[in-house]
């Protein structure tokens, strides 16, 4: 019988881009590396522990355009959310006919 | 040419500002300028803007010939605020001067920034919210929340003027009435031009209607790449903090706050401005904005159903 393990990539919001996430540009990357890590064969797992803010543009680039198939599998979880900013992602997945 | 700039420029005297400047602004060939200062009392963040795009685009385009000159103005403390906001390093060859100018940091100013990528509407977003930090007392919500609004506004200069020079941003606060106002400026293609390349939109008559369609939510020129909910958001920011936003554009000018309001305008202007003027008495909270999207999905969808 062979094992096979899955590697985990957390990537801490905060501490990596500030309390305050804006910026389509910074989103952008931070979704290509995303990406990158699930193509490689980990799962990811988003922390918005410390973050205060974040904004639209920011929230669509990563909710409503990551790989909704590494999404419903849940290989990308988003974690840590507060109630606000909860709500402007489900805002920006329905802008996009995907489920909030 | 000559451009004579007089008394006081606040957030409601965009007209006069634009119907002065309005020979520079149709300037297409290059000719000998004066921009006489000398008899300017005050100006806001939105005619900063302004005025430095303007003088910024002849600059670019080669339009002004030797001897052009920019007289500074008359007082002291006015002129000082112009070189404090780094408007010589923006404008005419030559610049006449009573005195020299020391260059000093002072708390709560910050330079009107141009911008013309991503990253650099993000450096000026940071910059320009924390030099209103320093100027009036803001909360860590109303910083955020500024920032935000910053990056959206910049943002949509970037991905939908089609300005060769991208934007310019101007902020100042105000302590005694516990004021700030932010202006964003670009001279590009104007909303009504940029919205209509989405066939969604291509029927939209005037820039008035562009400009308040381009308020609700989900509209975008873009909607592949972009949600179309930054200037909304803001709006309702706005609104919630008993703040103003403004937008001008062509021939047409939008303002939200406790009331709304839309007028076609009597000289065009060729880009965008956006202005935003917030209480910082109030509170000025994104978050609570975000609580509500979905009473502006009820909205849509009963905007929808009527028609």
């Amino acid at each position: 019988m062979m094992l096979t393990t899955t590697r985990t990539t957390v990537i801490r919001l905060a501490e990596e881009l500030g309390s305050v996430l804006s910026g389509r540009f910074e989103a952008e990357e931070l979704r290509a590396r995303i990406e990158a890590e699930l193509a490689a064969g980990a799962e990811v797992v988003v922390s918005f522990q410390g973050v205060v803010a974040m904004s639209p543009s920011f929230a669509d680039e990563l909710f409503a355009k990551v790989s909704e198939e590494a999404f419903e599998r849940g290989r990308v979880r988003f974690v840590d959310l507060a109630e606000d900013l909860l709500a402007i992602a489900r805002f920006v997945r329905e802008g996009r006919g995907r489920p909030a | 040419m000559a451009i004579h700039l007089s008394g006081a420029y606040p957030l409601r005297a965009l007209d006069r500002l634009i119907r002065d400047l309005a020979p520079l602004i149709s300037l297409d060939h290059p000719t000998r300028v004066r921009v006489d200062l000398s008899r300017l009392v005050a100006v806001g963040p939105a005619a900063l803007a302004v005025l430095t795009a303007v003088l910024a685009r002849g600059r670019a385009r080669g339009l002004y010939a030797p001897g052009s000159v920019l007289v500074m103005p008359s007082s002291r403390a006015v002129s000082n605020y112009l070189r404090r906001m780094d408007l010589l390093r923006q404008v005419l060859p030559e610049t006449t001067h009573d005195e020299p100018f020391v260059r000093r940091e002072a708390v709560g100013f910050r330079p009107c920034r141009a911008f013309a990528s991503a990253q650099e509407c993000a450096v000026v977003a940071r910059d320009l919210a924390e030099a209103l930090s320093e100027l009036v007392e803001t909360d860590e919500a109303a910083r955020a929340s500024i920032r935000i609004c910053l990056d959206e506004l910049a943002e949509n200069v970037i991905q939908h003027a089609a300005s060769p020079l991208g934007g310019f941003a101007a902020a100042q606060g105000w302590r005694r009435t516990r004021e700030l106002e932010i202006a964003i400026v670009d001279l590009g293609i104007g909303i009504r031009a940029s919205l209509t390349k989405n066939p969604r939109y291509a029927d939209i008559d005037g820039d008035v209607t562009a400009i308040a369609t381009a308020l609700e939510p989900r509209v975008t020129a873009t909607p592949e790449r972009n949600s179309g909910i930054g200037l909304f958001v803001t709006r309702l920011l706005l609104r919630d903090n008993g703040g103003v936003l403004l937008l001008r554009s062509g021939s047409g000018e939008v303002y939200s706050g406790a009331e709304d309001g839309a007028r076609e305008t009597p000289i065009r202007f060729p880009g965008t401005l956006v202005a935003l003027r917030a209480r910082t008495d109030r509170p000025l909270d994104i978050r609570a904005v975000y609580g509500r999207l979905d009473d502006a999905d009820d909205h849509e969808d009963n905007r929808d159903s009527a028609g």
